[in-house]
């Protein structure tokens, strides 16, 4: 991931540089849908590999964007939210809930929000971050929770967290 | 309404590249609804060999059409201008074309177009034939602005990039200085190293890098082209994301604001007025049909003195 953003990544989001995060989630969330390969606003405009490069770039963008966002929110901004994420990044291999939790929170970012963007239940993301494993659906569901959160949240390779998140709930005998 | 008669028409084009996405019907009630709102209208039927702009009007023969006026058994475009239902509008119709006509010659095509900009209206609409043909794209990129019809089915989407894209690049062979363009296109196109060349913007940007005049030239060609999307026959309310987000697409691809108009609902009233052969703008004119192409009709008109006034 890329310290800061570049200009470039603001235009391929369709945005002006230093957007509000509510239009980048947007603009990612439109940019992806119109690039799907089921889309038919964009149907024939582009080849197939053109289409699959122009989603990793809006991926990159995305991730540029909001990872620098993390790393710039000052303490003034945090104190507005009323939940400051204390310490340092709660470590992925072992406490996976609190990882996504710290990321979250240092995007400013409510769980409601989150299961907005995500589509899926508060109650369940919050069941995610605390890791009650034995509340949790299937884990093929979980990883695709875990994925979307984690790339909503422009966490760095999402499906490592997913993975890691697994493999830490899941230490029971019936595996995946 | 104030009209300088000494000023120069405005010249819509209407074309999408399908066959039967709406585009006459859409011509024709959009002349009427400029003429109801006091302009004065002249509707060319451009769709030489599949005309019917006249049916739609209800004139069942017209006595004088394009045909005369290519064959030169008339001078001047205006002698075959025929007064229609509408006090404040005309048709200059493309019946009877013989068949060798439907593909005019570069001077032919030249002729209609320099006659049709001398005519004695505020508004002419050109209504376009199916395809990308040269003709079709060239009536097309000579309006002052070019209003695309889609509709949401694939087969409209897929003719309407292939009708843009074929535009676009016929648009861009004009750029001057032309040698130095052709140049600095052809040495992008070949270079291998660097970022791939996905789309007209990266060609764009390319060239520029190659050959900064080249570059400005293109750029001052690329940036006049701005059709305007218009979405026709929706069903769905989610059809109507659709105008929005091929405004979207076509902005990443071809690096320019494309206008977007809007969307019309399917009209069930629309085929009865086709059956009676007069406009759904006079029969039903609070149908859902008429009342959309309205709206659309002042967005239209007030995109153009923005870009005038700019």
């Amino acid at each position: 991931m890329r310290a800061r953003p570049h200009r470039r990544d603001w235009e391929v989001l369709g945005l002006e540089p230093g957007a509000d995060p509510k239009d980048v989630r947007r603009a990612y969330r439109e940019r992806r849908a119109l690039y799907a390969s089921d889309s038919l606003a964009t149907y024939t405009l582009i080849e197939d590999d053109d289409r699959i490069a122009l989603l990793d770039r809006i991926e990159e963008a995305y991730q540029a964007i909001m990872g620098a966002r993390a790393t710039a929110k000052t303490s003034g901004e945090r104190e507005e939210l009323g939940q400051i994420p204390e310490g340092p990044e709660p470590p992925l291999d072992l406490e996976p809930g609190r990882h996504l939790r710290y990321h979250r929170l240092s995007k400013g970012m409510t769980l409601a929000q989150v299961a907005e963007e995500i589509k899926v239940r508060p109650s369940l993301l919050e069941k995610i971050e605390h890791e009650q494993s034995e509340q949790l659906p299937a884990a093929v569901y979980v990883r695709g929770f875990i994925i979307q959160y984690a790339r909503l949240l422009g966490v760095h390779e999402p499906e490592r967290v997913a993975a890691g998140y697994l493999a830490k709930i899941d230490r029971g005998p019936a595996g995946l | 309404m104030e009209h300088c008669s000494t000023s120069l028409p405005r010249i819509w084009a209407v074309g999408g590249g399908k066959g039967g996405v709406g585009k006459s019907v859409i011509a024709a009630n959009l002349g009427v609804v400029l003429a109801e709102a006091g302009h004065r209208v002249v509707l060319v039927d451009a769709d030489l060999g599949g005309a019917n702009l006249h049916t739609l009007l209800g004139i069942a023969n017209p006595q004088a059409t394009l045909s005369d006026f290519i064959a030169r058994r008339v001078k001047k475009l205006d002698e075959i201008m025929m007064p229609t239902a509408h006090e404040q509008l005309w048709l200059v119709s493309g019946a009877r074309a013989l068949l060798e006509m439907a593909n005019p010659k570069h001077t032919q095509k030249t002729k209609i177009l320099r006659h049709v900009s001398a005519l004695p209206a505020d508004h002419v609409i050109l209504d376009l034939g199916a395809g990308s043909a040269f003709n079709v794209l060239d009536f097309f990129l000579a309006a002052r602005r070019g209003i695309l019809v889609v509709t949401p089915e694939a087969t409209s989407v897929e003719n309407a990039y292939h009708f843009l894209k074929a535009a676009f690049f016929r648009k861009l062979k004009r750029a001057e200085p032309r040698h130095r363009v052709r140049t600095a296109i052809n040495q992008a196109m070949q270079e291998r190293d660097g970022r791939p060349i996905r789309s007209p913007r990266d060609l764009i940007t390319r060239v520029m890098l190659i050959d900064p005049i080249a570059g400005a030239g293109v750029l001052a060609e690329s940036s006049t082209f701005n059709p305007a999307l218009l979405v026709n026959r929706i069903e769905r309310p989610d059809d109507q994301k659709l105008g929005t987000e091929i405004c979207t697409a076509c902005r990443d691809y071809f690096g320019n604001e494309m206008g977007c108009l809007g969307h019309i609902p399917t009209d069930r009233l629309l085929a009865r007025s086709v059956q009676e052969r007069r406009p759904a703008a006079t029969l039903y004119p609070e149908s859902p049909f008429v009342r959309s192409l309205r709206s659309i009709t002042h967005l239209l008109t007030d995109i153009e003195e923005v870009d005038l006034a700019g």
